[in-house]
Formats: structure tokens, C-alpha cells, sequence
């Protein structure tokens, strides 16, 4: 290198000296963990493929439920046609997606030609006394339901004003209430479902984000760069820049993934339920971060214990197993341990937002089980702070727990 | 001045830096020679304050140096990595930035590095799409950010092929020539014969020799060859003098009264011709080896 170095320390006051405007190096280093999240390509592939698995499913359903029925059908009487434009008027009032499109025609077997040759998808006629749709091929459901409510109510009403009463009378008395002892939510298989995706997203989150602290963790220790940033800045620092940055992408991903989510609720027959779920859905993110900070710690320990990427199996099984029994407990349990599990950390993470989604939760609950995750958050924070310090220099092999709480500074 | 004194390091029930001493002076290059485990790494890790003493002091200027000196000292460490999978010029900026510059200093310092290292264009690439020579440069690079006063360099030679060795040794030179105090360490002891101007020899965690190489070399017994024209068995028997062993007519004899090599040197004249009479200058392997087996 026929290299001519900069003066060794004339440039100094102008580079590196003035603190003004010195960034923290916590937040340089949350910044990395983001910027190099953000550029990593399996990390952009997996949420977009996410993103595109959820989106495709409510718009499958969205599609199936908003598709609208239109029907070309021809009458060849000004009663037929009366009929149809009140069924049509009749289903335009109620919200639905039949569409009646009414053309005359001039016989009932030009009709028919015209049905069989698809100009038409149906004929309505009159047959002495009673009505008849005329299709082609098979019988289409959705029409016949219009029309059949249009004759019915036509019907109920000729026969209200013979009895001289109305026929919202008639319909009242011919109608049966039903009232649900358990409540609506309880019953409701959407809500049981909304429950088991929080519960799913918590924990492939929690995994995900938390390997990547273990893996940033290792990668350091691994190629000793973690000695260069040790020299330079506090590894409190260090720790603090790649638990923020990697909250925030985990936050970050989840709050998309629970946008996108009920933006494809709303385009469904289950939007009523937003209100609900939104709801729920706030306090799961709440949650979910209070959660995530406890185990945060724990993950950077499990990495500063392993040697290389390939020890991290063993030395994060506890908290994987945790998860995994956090997961389950949460999604299985039932009434009086549901309850109580609620107020576990990192299992409230899952119970407590399921409790919120079935109803029936008092308004301290929700806050005195985040106040006891965040307790637990200090301590594991103080805790897997000290292994992850004290185990990050250690390069001869992968460290037991006892032996990485054994090591001094 | 770098002044590291009576440090002390235990690791279990090992004794890992025994009441180790030694400075390094501005404009100079130390080398750190030891055995696999003699203490090296473990010394300049406690010097960069990423590990604690048990004992002892890292002194700079006189003082006990802080986390604000340490901020002046430039470290590579051993087995060197930083970031295998991000970008070059990306990773030495956020290291710049971790030294507090602001982003356009940092940009614009990575860059002219690298320009100077004739890296400017791989400053895109992975660090690990480069060849390791050119990896190596790059940690150099991470090292001069700070604009050290101080380099901390553990084992900076080691994997690279003679090119890569004559580049790094002349960046070397030339930090310490713009008064750069530069402590490395290597296995390598042709280098460190080529390159130092000081050494300090560590084994089993204590410091066995330390001073300048003719400081080390004039430290031990001096030896001379002798050869002559004719048979030197005479010289069995002289008094003050030592014979390691006599060849025919060449002898290695080692003095051990001052003087009495002149004395040996005027016999031999007299009994006939003399082809060479000089003093064994050992090479630091030759140096190594005594001192270390001692």
C-alpha cells in the first residue's frame, strides 16, 4: 500500500472531536440493525411473502362475499315486470348484490330461444296462477331467492290488506326472537380465530426477532468485531442499539401485518367485528413489545453464550421452550387457568389479548398483567444484561448457563 | 507514551499475565512476540479496556488511561471480522460515526481511506466478496478511523501472502513515522526482526525480555567465530574463553572475561593466518529460542 495516512491527529478537532450533535451510539447502532434488516433479502422476501399469503386470503373472501350476481331476464307481461322491478327494488334496499337487468320480449318462445342462445339468463312468466323462471342450464339460487321475496312480500301484503292489518304485522307475528345465554363473542368461531392468529403472530415474531438479536449477538462475538465496538463504545450501548432497533422492526412488521389485517376485515361479511378486534388488537401490540423487552435480554444472552450461529440451538432453548409453552397455554386453556396464566408474564402476551377478544374483561386486568411483564422485563434485562457482558468476550466454546453466571468481568 | 505496568490476569485457576511491564514509546513499533498462550491477546484486550485487570495499570501520558484515551487508540483484534455480510464503505462509516463524527466527516474520512488503500471500489462490495489481503487492508482501515495516537494490532500479518505483508508493513512504518505509538503482535519473528524497533518477549504470562533488538542481542553471552588457515584446536584451553566447538580449522568460542577475545585474536595472529574473526550476530528466532528456553 503506497499509502500517504492523514497527519495522525490534525484533522482530530474537526472529525472526531467536538460532542456537539454527537449521536448516541445506541441509536447508531439501532439504526444499523434496521438499516441492515431493511436491506436484507430474506427478511424483505419473508414479509412480503406474509404480506401477500394475508392479503390474498381476505381478498378471496372479500371477492367471494362482494361478488354481485347480474341477471338479464326477460318478461313477456306488465305483471312479470312489475314483479322483477320491485324484487329488484326489494334487494337493491337491502344491501344485496343481485343485480335484475328486465327486457321484454314479445312470446314466451322467443323467450326461450333467447334463453337458450344466452341472450337471456332467464324468462319470468306467468303459467296459469303460478310463476316461472326459465333458465337454460342449471338453476340459479340467487335469482330465484330475489324473486321469491319480491311474490312473498307482494303476497303477505295483498293478504295484510284484506285483513286489514299491515304486513310488517303479519311478518312480526310469524317471526321468533332468540336469546343467547353466553355471550355473542364467546360463540363467535371469528373470535376464537382472531385470538389464535394474535397468538400465532406473537410467537413468530418473538422467535424471529429474538433470533435475530441472538444471531446479531453471535455474529459480533464471532468475527470479534464485538472487541473494535467494546473498545469504542459501552457495550451497554451496544445492547440497548440492537434491542431498539430490532423492537422497532419487530413492532414495525407486526403493526403492518395487524393493519393489513383489518383492512382485509373490513372488506369481508365480518367487519362488524372490527370494532372488537381493533381493540384487542391494540392492547396485543402493547403487549406484545412489554413482552418482547423481557425476552430481549434473555435472546442477546443466548447469543454472547454461544460461540457460533450453530450453538445458538442450545443456548436459546430455554427461551424457545418458554415461548412455545406460553403459545399453547395460551391458546388452549380454557376459563379459571386462562385466567390466571393471563397474569403471567410473557404468557399474558398471548392469554391476556384472547381474554380481551372473548369479552368480559375488568379494565385493571389488561394493565396490572403488562405492569407485571414489565416487572419481569427489569429483571431479565439486569440479569441477561450481566451474562451477556460478561459472556461476550469468552471465545473458547459455548458457555452452560451456571458457567456464564460464574464468569467475572 | 503507553506504560503498561505490573499487570496481573487470572482466567480460573490460570495465571494468565503474571506482573507485566513494559511502555511504548511515540513513533515506534513494538513488537509483541510469545509462544500460542503466553499471555498477548489477553494483554492488548485489557490495554483497549474490553477486558479488566486483575492487577496492575494501563497507563497513557502518565495517567491511568480512560475510556476518552481509549477513544485515541486504534484496535484490531485477533482473528479479525467486522461485518462479513455488509458493505464496505457502509460498516467503516458507522464505525467512524461510533467515534463520533458526523455523517459527511465520516463519509468523506472512509472514503479517502480507501481511495489511499486503493480500495475505493470495492467500497460497495461485501466484505466478504473481498480476497483476504484485501479484507486485512480494510480492518487496517477500521483501526485508523479514530485517527489513533495508539495502534493496538493483534497479529496483523498473519494470513497474508508477501505482497499483502510489504503493504501492511509499510503502513505500519509510516503511522509510526507520523509519531503513532504501534505495540502488534506476531508468530512471524522474520517480520518482527525486520520491522521493530523495540520487542518485548512474553512466556507463560511474564515478560522475559524486553528492550530494543541490540539492547536483546549484546544482553546475552557474546559469541565469535574464529576460522584460520590451519587447525584451531589450540584455541581449547585459552583463558577466558569458552569453545563451543572446533571444526578443523574453524571454531565458535564464546567470551566470557571482557578483553579476552583481543588476547585470543593476537595468539592467533601469531601462530599463523587468520581468515575470520567476528562476532555471531543471532538472528530474533536464534534470540526467541534462548531466551524463551531459558
Amino acid at each position: 500500500m503506497t499509502t500517504q495516512l492523514a497527519p495522525a491527529r490534525s484533522q482530530d478537532s474537526s472529525l472526531s472531536g467536538g460532542t456537539s450533535g454527537r449521536e448516541p451510539a445506541w441509536r447508531l447502532v439501532a439504526l444499523r440493525e434496521i438499516v441492515v434488516s431493511l436491506t436484507d433479502r430474506n427478511f424483505l422476501i419473508s414479509t412480503a411473502i406474509t404480506l401477500v399469503v394475508l392479503i390474498s386470503t381476505f381478498g378471496i373472501q372479500g371477492f367471494l362475499a362482494g361478488r354481485s350476481h347480474s341477471y338479464t331476464v326477460g318478461v313477456t307481461t306488465p305483471a312479470a315486470r312489475a314483479v322483477l322491478e320491485s324484487a329488484a327494488a326489494i334487494e337493491k334496499a337491502a344491501g344485496g348484490n343481485t343485480v335484475l337487468t328486465i327486457t321484454d320480449v314479445a312470446t314466451r318462445s322467443a323467450g326461450e330461444a333467447a334463453v337458450r342462445s344466452d341472450t337471456l339468463d332467464a324468462l319470468f312468466v306467468e303459467q296459469g296462477s303460478a310463476w316461472q323462471l326459465v333458465g337454460h342450464t342449471t338453476p340459479e339460487e340467487s335469482l330465484r331467492s330475489v324473486v321469491d321475496t319480491a311474490l312473498q312480500s307482494r303476497v303477505l301484503s295483498s293478504a295484510a290488506t284484506a285483513m286489514g292489518t299491515s304486513s310488517a304485522d303479519l311478518l312480526a307475528q310469524s317471526r321468533t326472537g332468540y336469546v343467547l345465554l353466553a355471550s355473542d363473542a364467546e360463540n363467535s368461531i371469528s373470535f376464537q380465530i382472531t385470538g389464535l392468529v394474535f397468538a400465532m403472530l406473537f410467537y413468530m415474531s418473538s422467535i424471529l426477532f429474538g433470533m435475530g438479536i441472538a444471531n446479531s449477538v453471535v455474529q459480533e462475538k464471532q468475527s470479534r468485531i464485538v472487541e473494535i465496538l467494546a473498545a469504542m463504545i459501552p457495550l451497554r450501548s451496544l445492547l440497548t442499539g440492537k434491542i431498539v432497533g430490532s423492537g422497532v422492526l419487530a413492532l414495525g412488521q407486526l403493526t403492518l401485518y395487524v393493519g393489513v389485517g383489518l383492512i382485509g376485515l373490513s372488506l369481508t361479511k365480518f367487519r362488524d367485528l372490527i370494532p372488537a378486534v381493533a381493540g384487542a388488537a391494540g392492547w396485543f401490540l402493547l403487549f406484545f413489545i412489554v413482552g418482547f423487552a423481557a425476552l430481549a435480554c434473555l435472546w442477546a444472552m443466548a447469543g454472547a453464550m454461544a460461540t457460533r450461529s450453530e450453538d445458538l440451538q442450545s443456548t436459546s432453548a430455554p427461551i424457545s421452550t418458554s415461548l412455545m409453552v406460553a403459545l399453547f397455554a395460551g391458546i388452549f386453556l380454557d376459563g379459571g387457568p386462562l385466567k390466571i396464566i393471563s397474569f403471567v408474564p410473557i404468557m399474558s402476551s398471548v392469554a391476556m389479548p384472547r381474554r380481551l377478544l372473548l369479552g368480559a374483561v375488568m379494565w385493571w386486568e389488561p394493565v396490572l398483567a403488562l405492569a407485571l411483564t414489565a416487572a419481569f422485563a427489569v429483571l431479565t434485562v439486569y440479569f441477561g444484561a450481566g451474562i451477556y457482558r460478561r459472556s461476550l468476550l469468552q471465545t473458547r466454546g459455548r458457555l452452560s448457563l451456571r458457567q456464564a453466571m460464574a464468569l467475572e468481568e | 507514551m503507553l506504560t503498561v505496568s505490573q499487570l496481573t490476569r487470572r482466567f480460573g485457576p490460570i495465571l494468565a499475565l503474571d506482573d507485566v511491564s513494559f511502555t511504548v514509546t511515540p513513533g515506534t513499533l513494538t513488537g509483541f512476540v510469545g509462544a500460542n498462550g503466553a499471555g498477548k491477546t489477553t494483554a492488548m484486550r485489557i490495554i483497549m479496556g474490553v477486558l479488566a485487570a486483575h492487577g496492575g495499570s494501563v497507563q497513557w501520558e502518565g495517567r491511568v488511561a480512560t475510556a476518552a484515551d481509549r477513544a485515541q487508540f486504534g484496535y484490531m483484534p485477533e482473528e479479525r471480522g467486522l461485518y462479513p455480510k455488509q458493505k464496505v464503505a457502509d460498516q467503516l462509516v458507522h464505525l467512524a460515526r461510533l467515534h463520533g463524527m458526523p455523517p459527511p466527516a465520516a463519509k468523506s474520512l472512509v472514503m479517502d481511506l480507501l481511495d489511499r488503500f486503493g480500495l475505493a471500489d470495492r467500497a460497495k462490495d461485501k466484505l466478504e466478496a473481498l480476497s483476504l489481503g484485501n479484507q486485512q487492508r480494510v480492518q487496517i482501515t477500521a483501526a485508523l478511523l479514530g485517527h489513533p495516537r495508539l495502534l493496538v494490532l493483534d497479529e496483523p500479518f498473519s494470513g497474508l501472502d508477501p505482497n499483502a505483508v510489504e503493504q501492511m508493513t509499510e503502513v505500519l512504518r509510516d503511522q509510526a513515522s507520523r509519531g503513532v505509538s504501534v505495540l502488534f503482535s506476531s508468530h512471524q519473528l522474520d517480520i518482527v526482526d525486520r520491522l521493530c524497533d523495540t520487542l518485548v518477549i512474553l512466556a507463560g504470562g511474564r515478560v522475559v525480555a524486553d528492550g530494543t533488538l541490540d539492547q536483546l542481542r549484546t544482553r546475552g553471552v557474546a559469541r565469535h567465530r574464529l576460522v584460520l588457515g590451519s587447525d584451531a584446536s589450540w584455541v581449547r584451553g585459552r583463558p577466558g574463553v569458552e569453545v563451543e566447538r572446533v571444526d578443523g580449522s574453524s571454531a565458535v568460542i564464546q567470551i566470557l572475561a571482557p578483553g579476552a577475545e583481543q588476547q585470543l585474536l593476537a595468539e592467533a595472529l601469531r601462530r599463523g593466518e587468520v581468515h575470520e574473526f567476528a562476532r555471531i550476530v543471532p538472528t530474533l528466532t536464534d534470540l526467541y529460542q534462548e531466551i524463551t528456553a531459558a
